[in-house]
């Protein structure tokens, strides 16, 4: 028994017991969310958190299944077949990333499975190696935030192919999950295909009306305002509403949160200069 | 079928449910035993239950049919039959804590502990 339960508020109480009816994911975490409560200096930035977890976006072993099926689908509806395409997930040659962790999920989805398993490649380096001037290539990732790391990654292996005179590939992006403004704009930056099983609007910007949203958008602003401006090298500016102003509800169950969720939700330094409990976590 | 549903629940809320979970449900049914209608907030402001202690709590009264909630105000059902009673007292029993098991006393004839 929690002999010391933090002491919240009668309306932070009836939140709670609204939110983890609507969102099990919480129930676990239930010390953390009072301490966002606690930060609140005012009923409507409680109810701004409550509205905001009660849209989050949990990518459950159930959706992350349907993320691959739709992914192998749409791979056969492109035309797409394993002697001539590689998929490469866009994570860093040493890097611990979602793209790779993803992208072992999707391996045995992938009919057929051994072909397709020996095309799957873990990170941008590694393909290098192996990609045929001519072949194409699906860069893998499991969420798409802003798109701009796709768009990063496909020109630095354009540039390490160009290095080794492979030229003439055809480039197509998917993920599980994505922001639909970042798949928008890599379609809008590169001119090639993009999919993403399940597409999600910015948590306020493109949910409600422009007067509303402002309101909302000032609230959260105050919010981040009593966290701490620094973290590690990180400038919590560069994160504010998420990164790349993606204002996310995602994040993979048992996963590293995004940065591009708003980091109210895991941003772990505050204002006074100490550390806080976050209900979501980010490593790197 | 209702009937076995409820039974099945309850068997497992009385076999299974934690310590945290069996404090709550006994601090929730002591407040409520006057079947007025009270806030969900006195359990925490009284007992300093946690808002997850005092979620899981309800979630089983209710399912259990022992429960009326509006809103977040809660009481027991007006009209106890005896099934509800036994319900209840099964679920305030009390069970010794386990941690208990891994207490050994020292005996108290050795000679270092006597008087």
């Amino acid at each position: 028994m929690t002999l010391a339960a933090q002491k919240i508020s009668a309306e932070a109480l009836a939140d709670m017991l609204e939110m983890f009816a609507v969102q099990p994911w919480l129930q676990t975490l239930h010390a953390e969310m009072a301490e966002l409560w606690s930060l609140c200096q005012s009923r409507e930035e409680q109810i701004l958190l409550k509205t905001l977890l009660s849209k989050f976006y949990i990518l459950d072993s159930a959706k992350e299944h349907a993320a691959c099926r739709g992914i192998a689908e749409k791979i056969i509806e492109w035309g797409l077949v394993h002697t001539d395409t590689w998929i490469v997930a866009t994570a860093n040659r040493e890097e611990i990333d979602g793209s790779t962790a993803g992208l072992q999920k999707l391996k045995n989805k992938m009919q057929p499975i051994e072909s397709w398993h020996a095309r799957m490649i873990s990170n941008i380096p590694a393909a290098v190696d192996k990609i045929k001037s001519g072949d194409n290539v699906l860069l893998f990732d499991d969420f798409i935030g802003s798109g701009g790391k796709m768009i990063t990654k496909k020109e630095w292996l354009i540039r390490l192919l160009v290095k080794e005179g492979v030229v003439g590939n055809k480039f197509f992006y998917v993920g599980f999950t994505g922001m639909r403004f970042g798949v928008e704009h890599i379609k809008a930056a590169t001119g090639e295909s993009v999919f993403v099983h399940h597409a999600l609007l910015k948590g306020i910007s493109e949910s409600y009306p422009a007067v509303e949203a402002a309101g909302m958008k000032s609230l959260m602003l105050q919010l981040e305002s009593r966290l701490g401006k620094t973290y590690r090298n990180k400038k919590l500016v560069d994160y504010s509403l998420g990164y790349g102003k993606s204002e996310a509800l995602y994040c993979g169950q048992n996963d590293n949160c995004p940065n591009n969720v708003f980091p109210i939700l895991w941003w772990p330094t505050r204002g006074d200069g100490g550390y806080g409990k976050t209900v979501l976590v980010r490593a790197g | 079928m209702v009937m076995v549903v409820t039974v099945k629940l309850f068997l497992f809320v009385r076999d299974k449910m934690d310590e945290s979970l069996r404090i709550s449900m006994g601090e929730c049914i002591n407040v409520l035993s006057d079947k007025e209608w009270h806030e969900a907030y006195e359990l925490h402001a009284r007992y300093n239950l946690s808002a997850l202690e005092i979620f899981n709590t309800l979630k089983i009264l209710l399912k259990l049919g022992l429960l009326e909630k509006v809103g977040t105000k809660i009481r027991l059902v007006p009209l106890l039959t005896n099934y509800h009673m036994t319900l209840m007292n099964r679920l305030q029993k009390t069970k010794r804590p386990q941690k208990l098991d891994l207490y050994v006393p020292r005996y108290l004839t050795r000679r270092k502990n006597s008087v």
